[in-house]
């Protein structure tokens, strides 16, 4: 599964992801699964140059998970069988299972130093998952 | 009584009971201990009242290891000792630091923590600190009115520093000095020899020098060295007359083992979107009513266990507040994403728990702030190392005394152990959402050049059960030398994280109740 996105639809889709639903930005949710929940993970992040950044320091250590598809997947990829993904989490609750996650990450020592950052490896592909589609042109969109 | 060495006729000989070289915080404790009993006492201090150049030159050293201050810089060679420009930082050695640990080499004191326990009751008031409670988290919670970090993975903790105000001994306790009719203080005496029999077995005396004045003798029933963990090797190794090796000796092991706290100022950035939770315990010093105190992080014993690690204590220093103003302006941290990551961290971490700090000592966080971003400073322990040593220069001093020679060196297992404590802690604080810790340190066993020591010497007469492994017993005593003794941190056997100068004084206590006994 491959995903693409323009510049405009991932700018968009923060937006939605932090006044979607006041606004009724149902557009943006209307594409692959992937592609939304793209959108809903990112959308946790309201500080995406922030974000992107360190995204991309992520992705020139690994650009093996250069791929949107897959870090939406390796994101939602849980350890534990027994517990839904993340990315199962109803919007409300989003968050607080993203929290749940990375501090899980730590505790077992799934972590990654970004630019020497000791950062949780859920919140890091975040990041990357960001600096991705920030980085997502019209020319590439074919 | 006080009096100058200097007025003394040539060739003097004062004998007494108990013949104390160096008025520093061991030798000062020792004294006062001792003062109002029937034991004659001689208080040997080599330089005056005040500082004065020449006899602090008398401490130009060497430097043949890794970089270290000028040796002359470190002590201070007049009444009071290096308790003159002491920081005053207090916190005893724990349980742990007294143990054989199977992972540190030439680790276990033949005393434990408990042996000294009573001791370091004893040295607070000296030092002029509160309560002996320095791992008791709820009384000072209590103390203060806020709570401490959460932590609660089992890998770090809190614990507590107090600060003497600081006592400078030579001031604080020169009337007792003087007062006591027992103790006989002479200044700008240095010991240039300890005086043994043939086979070294007892000392017989010491032969002392005055810059520009007499020379004279002592002779006493028991003599204690304090002279600190540069010098104390010195003097036994220039005395050689008798035994080529110097005093106490036989076995090389004096001068080794030469151990610091390697500090580094800046060792990780913390950035966090929860200053609350850091009360203003970790991020200055709290003078509470009867004591002033500091909160520091420490791993946990289970951690020290489990991964074989050596002590550290890690200390935080704001560097900044983030506001709502700002956090408007450009960053001016980008190359180390600072921002960025505190920006990550209130976009998915928890929620702040308070929005105003408690009333009472705690005035941090100020108000309106969002978050903070701080560099955590650390001292560690080095593990023992007889190649990390003091030995004697050919050069001399305005005596005619070879001078010391120190090359300080630290070990990879050192610098591993400290970066996995550091990954510990940023794990813990990541787990608990407390911030993001930027690791600064290569992961590989090299020192960066910007390590410092503490000026805490520490090791070079080393305490231990046989005179294999170390110079003197559990009762500071010379292994084969029946009345020479030795005070202060040379004779720790491993240093723990912890700041020596209390230990000296816990130790010296004990000495004196031992030295009493023997008097007596």
């Amino acid at each position: 599964m491959s995903l693409r996105f323009t510049r405009r639809t991932f700018l968009a889709g923060l937006a939605a992801g932090i006044v979607g639903a006041a606004l009724g930005l149902r557009l943006y949710w209307s594409g692959g699964n992937a592609t939304r929940e793209a959108m809903r993970l990112t959308g946790m992040l309201r500080h995406p140059d922030s974000a992107a950044l360190l995204g991309r320091l992520y992705l020139d250590k690994n650009p093996q998970e250069a791929d949107a598809a897959r870090l939406v997947t390796l994101i939602g990829a849980t350890q534990d069988p027994a517990l839904p993904p993340v990315t199962a989490a109803p919007d409300e609750s989003l968050r607080s299972s993203l929290e749940e996650r990375i501090r899980n990450d730590f505790i077992d020592g799934d972590t990654v130093a970004v630019d020497g950052w000791l950062l949780s490896i859920t919140e890091a592909r975040l990041c990357a998952l960001v600096s991705l589609l920030k980085d997502a042109t019209p020319g590439k969109d074919a | 009584m006080i009096e100058d060495a200097r007025r003394l006729p040539e060739d003097t000989l004062i004998e007494t009971d108990l013949a104390i070289i160096g008025a520093g915080a061991a030798g000062i404790t020792i004294a006062r201990e001792l003062a109002g009993t029937n034991i004659s006492i001689c208080l040997l201090e080599s330089g005056g009242l005040e500082f004065e150049q020449d006899t602090q030159n008398l401490y130009s050293g060497e430097n043949d290891g890794r970089w270290y201050f000028p040796l002359d810089s470190c002590r201070l060679r007049y009444f009071g000792g290096s308790t003159n420009h002491w920081g005053g930082w207090c916190r005893p050695l724990t349980p742990i630091d007294f143990e054989a640990r199977d992972w540190i080499p030439h680790s276990g004191w033949p005393i434990t923590r408990a042996d000294l326990d009573p001791y370091y009751l004893r040295a607070q008031p000296i030092t002029e600190t509160g309560p002996f409670r320095y791992d008791a988290t709820a009384f000072w919670e209590d103390l203060i009115g806020a709570k401490m970090l959460p932590l609660s993975l089992g890998l770090i903790t809190t614990t507590f520093f107090q600060y003497s105000p600081p006592t400078r001994f030579g001031t604080r306790y020169r009337k007792d000095i003087e007062q006591a009719a027992n103790v006989r203080a002479l200044l700008h005496a240095t010991v240039t020899e300890i005086e043994t029999s043939e086979a070294g077995a007892e000392v017989t005396g010491l032969r002392i020098a005055t810059l520009g004045g007499p020379s004279f003798r002592i002779r006493a029933r028991r003599y204690i060295l304090a002279t600190g963990a540069i010098e104390n090797p010195r003097l036994l190794l220039l005395s050689n007359r008798m035994q080529p090796a110097g005093v106490g000796n036989t076995h090389d092991l004096v001068g080794r083992y030469f151990m610091e706290h390697p500090h580094i100022p800046s060792v990780a950035n913390l950035v966090t979107s929860r200053p609350e939770a850091f009360n203003a315990a970790y991020t200055q010093h709290l003078s509470l009513a009867d004591s002033i105190m500091h909160s520091a992080l420490i791993p946990t014993d289970a951690l020290l266990r489990r991964e074989r690690l050596q002590q550290a204590v890690f200390t935080v220093g704001v560097l900044g507040v983030y506001n709502s103003e700002n956090l408007t302006q450009p960053a001016t941290d980008d190359e180390l994403h600072l921002r960025d990551v505190f920006n990550l961290q209130r976009d998915l971490g928890p929620p702040r728990t308070t929005d105003h700090p408690p009333a009472g000592y705690n005035d941090w966080p100020p108000a309106g702030s969002l978050g903070a971003s701080c560099a955590m400073g650390c001292a560690c322990e080095q593990a023992p190392n007889p190649e990390s040593r003091v030995t004697l220069s050919e050069e001399r001093d305005a005596l005619g005394l070879r001078r010391a020679r120190l090359d300080w060196r630290l070990s990879e297992t050192d610098k591993l152990s400290l970066n996995r404590i550091l990954h510990a802690v940023a794990k813990e604080f990541g787990a608990q959402g407390l911030g993001r810790v930027r690791l600064t340190l290569s992961d590989d066993g090299n020192w960066p050049e910007e390590v410092l020591g503490g000026y805490h010497h520490m090791g070079t007469t080393r305490m231990a059960d046989s005179p294999e492994h170390g110079v003197v017993d559990a009762n500071c005593r010379v292994h084969g030398v029946a009345n020479l003794y030795i005070a202060g941190s040379s004779v720790f056997t491993t240093g723990g994280a912890s700041n020596p100068t209390l230990t000296i004084v816990a130790l010296a206590l004990r000495l004196a109740d031992h030295v009493r006994t023997q008097l007596s």
